[in-house]
């Protein structure tokens, strides 16, 4: 609050004083209402000023950079708005899900026909076998426990292949939450705007009517979807497909 | 067996197109929400729907309630495979006629034994 703003708010304090002494209940209505706007406009001031500065802090948003220069740094220094550097988040975790899924489909073909294979010759060489019995026993043990055991391990890595497939899953539950935040961070950005507006516009109106039901934040359509639950204590929501089965199976599915 | 994957992100169409071909089911297409999916569920024959609920455009509960008030649509089966994991949303999509409810994070079993599920009910 400064000294200038404070001064009014006596002097017209005084006025009313004054007047309701003289018996002029007229003029000591005027000066409360003048009381009343003076208080009403430094309060506007105070919130006017706290909303830009939270405005300012959403726009020049900056990650703590770790000290380490590369072409992502960079990229990160230019973005100045938070909800571009969150969108880059859902860029660069989609960007890693995709090249581990192109390695995961180079890779399966891979290991299949290798089991294939194996398989395949293990066939051969026990028909082998059966026609040279006489030739080297242990070794034909140990190739066909080689080919044995590589059927058997490539479908060890196929599954697990499939496991990091499935993993990848994260970039579409994180996705679903950030793109819930930066939808947050634009409402509250869009309405302190508003905020500093009408703060601002206080000052100059003479007589200013506050329609405070103006400042409504804004949805988007969707905004009865919440996407992935964090709060595991809730009862409204399902915890696991098991919930969701029993749920089903008691609506007769 | 033709199957169309609806979500809008492309990460988990992948995931679930690289699961069905394990499933041996590889004809498969893509749609990134309602919008796109709903006309080409109208022009080509598909066996199946697996779609996402929260999308852009149409939401997969709009084309949920598309598909069954349409004749030449209304009988095929139906997946929804979401976040999405109120009771309330659950309780929804049973009535507006889905066939199978998957929530993520989900596994390659889960979906597996949903699909399956699906495919008995319907042959029989």
């Amino acid at each position: 609050m400064s000294a200038n703003s404070s001064l009014p708010i006596s002097s017209n304090t005084r006025d009313f004083i004054a007047s309701l002494e003289k018996g002029n209940t007229e003029a000591a209505l005027r000066f409360l209402e003048e009381i009343h706007r003076e208080k009403d406009n430094t309060l506007f001031q105070q919130i006017g000023k706290m909303t830009r500065t939270v405005h300012d802090t959403i726009v020049n948003f900056h990650i703590e950079s770790t000290g380490k220069i590369d072409a992502n740094s960079e990229k990160i220094s230019k973005m100045v708005d938070a909800s571009d550097r969150l969108q880059f988040v859902i860029k660069t975790t989609e960007n890693a899900a995709n090249k581990t899924m192109d390695m995961i489909e180079a890779s399966l073909p891979v290991s299949q026909s290798l089991g294939a294979k194996a398989q395949e010759l293990k066939t051969c060489w026990q028909q082998f076998f059966t026609e040279n019995s006489h030739l080297e026993p242990e070794l034909f043990k140990q190739v066909d426990q080689f080919f044995l055991q590589t059927t058997q391990d490539t479908r060890t890595l196929e599954q697990n292949l499939n496991q990091i497939l499935m993993a990848q899953d994260f970039q579409d539950i994180t996705g679903q939450v950030l793109k819930k935040v930066i939808a947050l961070v634009r409402d509250v950005e869009e309405n302190l705007v508003e905020l500093v507006k009408i703060a601002a516009g206080l000052q100059l109106v003479e007589s200013p009517s506050l329609k405070p039901s103006k400042v409504t934040v804004e949805h988007d359509n969707h905004s009865g979807l919440e996407g992935p639950v964090m709060d595991k204590t809730r009862t409204d929501v399902v915890i696991n497909q098991d919930d969701v089965d029993d749920l089903l199976s008691s609506l007769g599915f | 067996m033709k199957i169309l994957i609806v979500d809008d992100f492309s990460t988990m169409r992948r995931i679930i197109k690289n699961l069905l071909r394990d499933l041996g089911f590889t004809n498969t297409d893509e749609a990134d929400d309602g919008n796109t999916a709903l006309p080409m569920l109208q022009s080509t024959k598909f066996d199946f729907l697996i779609t996402d609920w929260n999308m852009p455009g149409m939401t997969g509960i709009e084309l949920l309630k598309a598909v069954r008030s349409n004749d030449k649509l209304i009988t095929l089966p139906v997946l929804m495979v979401t976040a999405e994991a109120k009771r309330e949303q659950i309780v929804e999509a049973a009535q507006a006629g889905v066939n199978g409810y998957v929530v993520k994070p989900f596994t390659a079993a889960a979906l597996k034994d949903k699909i399956d599920k699906i495919f008995e009910r319907v042959g029989s």
